[in-house]
This record gives structure tokens, sequence and C-alpha cells, in this order.
């Protein structure tokens, strides 16, 4: 998890920075934005909606529909959650943050044992993302321009992504995912992202059906 | 207080969307077609996160222009493809992207 979430400290850097900035988030109330929507992406793009003055609906529509791909990933966890006890059907969804699907759909192992893993996981990375938030506020201002961290989060996905791909549907599903995405780069509030998305589930979907027959 | 109940109704959402799978449908037998296709989803939204990441919103085209961008990828794919891990792959991509954003 820690490798995971080290690019994730400048992105949270980043976003303290840009809470620090505007007198439309107070900074206390900026900082909260961690732990009650704790998804990077989505504080991220409601931050800089209010900063612009764009009013109450756009930066909550935006920040929505950024996170909109969790459902994807809820899905995608179902099969692991299935065994699990209710308490923790509620709360797990909560620590569903793209690091924590990424590792967790990945690794194998029982019941108990993904849970514990996940809760800690889970947990490791909210202290994490709470912490790097708040350095951003008070230490924002003086992180020098020149470290350019923006390329940290795909080079991660890449090499998180590709291991993965040990089956041709799999490696369809990516590639659709990829190109269709790419297609519609100019979507906004990443749209093109979730039209990508489905259209790799599709593709994949339907070449691991077709190899039945 | 208006940042604070966009936080409020953006978490909500949040919670909605990362719940409503798992909270939902957690007991209940999925169909096979759907369970089938969960196995397809962390590729492609993977994918589709890493490209929108990449292109998002400039386009494919000025990403090619970005040669410290593109150069890192290459590398970064290669890296997993070569040793199956995704460490490795994530220091070559970035050893890569600093060395060519400090020479260019």
């Amino acid at each position: 998890m820690l490798p995971l979430m080290i690019p994730a400290f400048p992105f949270g850097a980043v976003l303290g920075l840009a809470i620090a900035e505007t007198e439309f988030v107070p900074n206390f109330v900026g900082w909260l934005s961690s732990s009650i929507i704790f998804g990077g992406a989505a504080q991220l793009t409601a931050v800089t909606l209010l900063a612009s003055g764009a009013g109450f609906f756009p930066p909550l529509i935006g920040a929505i529909v950024v996170n909109v791909r969790h459902v994807m990933y809820s899905a995608a966890v179902v099969p692991r959650f299935r065994q699990q006890p209710r308490w923790f059907r509620w709360f797990g969804p909560y620590l569903l943050l793209d690091q924590n699907f990424a590792l967790s759909s990945i690794k194998e192992l029982e019941p108990d044992e993904w849970r514990a893993y996940y809760l800690a996981a889970g947990g490791f990375a909210w202290v994490w993302w709470q912490i790097a938030v708040a350095v951003g506020i008070v230490f924002g201002p003086i992180i020098p321009e020149a470290i350019d961290l923006s390329f940290a989060v795909p080079a991660l996905f890449i090499g998180l992504l590709v291991p993965s791909l040990r089956t041709r549907p799999a490696l369809l599903a990516a590639v659709v995912g990829t190109l269709v995405t790419v297609a519609f780069a100019g979507v906004p509030n990443r749209g093109g992202m979730l039209i990508g998305g489905v259209a790799g589930v599709v593709a994949g979907t339907w070449a691991d059906l077709r190899s039945d027959s | 207080m208006t940042a604070f109940w966009v936080f409020v109704l953006a978490g909500i959402g949040t919670y909605a969307a990362r719940a409503v799978f798992i909270v939902g449908v957690g007991d209940r037998e999925l169909p096979p077609v759907v369970e089938r296709g969960l196995l397809y989803v962390g590729p492609a939204v993977l994918a589709a996160l890493t490209a929108s990441l990449l292109t998002s919103p400039d386009g494919v085209v000025a990403f090619l222009e970005n040669v410290p961008e593109v150069a890192g990828s290459i590398v970064g794919v290669a890296a997993a493809l070569r040793f199956r891990r995704f460490d490795v792959s994530f220091v070559a991509a970035l050893t890569v992207f600093f060395a060519l954003t400090a020479l260019l």
C-alpha cells in the first residue's frame, strides 16, 4: 500500500494548496472534505469549482460525476464482500478508493484475511490522506513548482494494470477501454473515462462468452 | 457554509456509488453474464482511468507532444511486461519521465 500511496501525498498536498488559496472554502472545512468524501479527484473538482465562484450545484454535480466510477469498483468487489459480515459490508464501501480497489481486487486471500488486509490498507490510506491534505494547507505555498509530480499517478496505474492482464479477454477489455477513453477525451468531468470503462467491460465480456461457444 | 454542504452531499453521493452493489446485492447470486462481466471491470476501468489521466481534456495529439510522458508510459508498459511487477514498472517510468523532463 505504501508505494501506492506515496504518489497520493503530492496529490493531497496540491489539494491542500488549492484549499488554502481560495476564500470560498475555509481551511478547516476544506480539510474535513478528506474525511467526508475521501476521494481526491472529487474533492479537487469540488474545491476548484467552488474557488471559481460557481455556486452550489456545479461543484456538487462535478464531484459526484467524477466519483461515479466507484459504482464500477463496487460491482467489481461484490464477490469479495459476499462472505463478509454485515457491519463490514456497510463500512467497507467508505474505504473503497482507487488504490484500495486496485490492490484488493487483485490480491487472492481468504475472506477473514482479505477483510483484515482491506481494513489495514484502507485505514492506512485514510490517515495518510488526512495528513497529506493538512500538509498541503499548511506548507503548500512553499513547494517548488519545478518538481512536476503529475505523471506519478498514471505511471502507477500502468504498473498495476499491465501485469494483471493475463487472459485475452482482459487484454481486450484494457485495450478497448483505453482507445474509447482517448476517443472521448474531450468530454467534461472525465466522462470519457466512464464511456471507455463501459466499452471495455462489454468488449471483455463479449470475448469471454464468445470463447465458450 | 456553501462549501460544507457541497462536501456533505458529495460525500453521501460518493458513499452511495461505492456501496450500491456491495450493500444492495451482497447476499444474492448474480446472473452468470454479470458475474463474468465483473472480471473485466478492473482491467477496463484501470485502463480507462490511466488513459483519462494522460489525455483528458486535451486529447491524444496533445499527449503525444509530451515526450517525457509518452516515453515514461512506454517504458512503464515494457517494464511491467518484462518483470510483471508494478514497483519496477513505476520506478522505471518515473525515472525516464524525470530524466527527459530535465533534459528537454
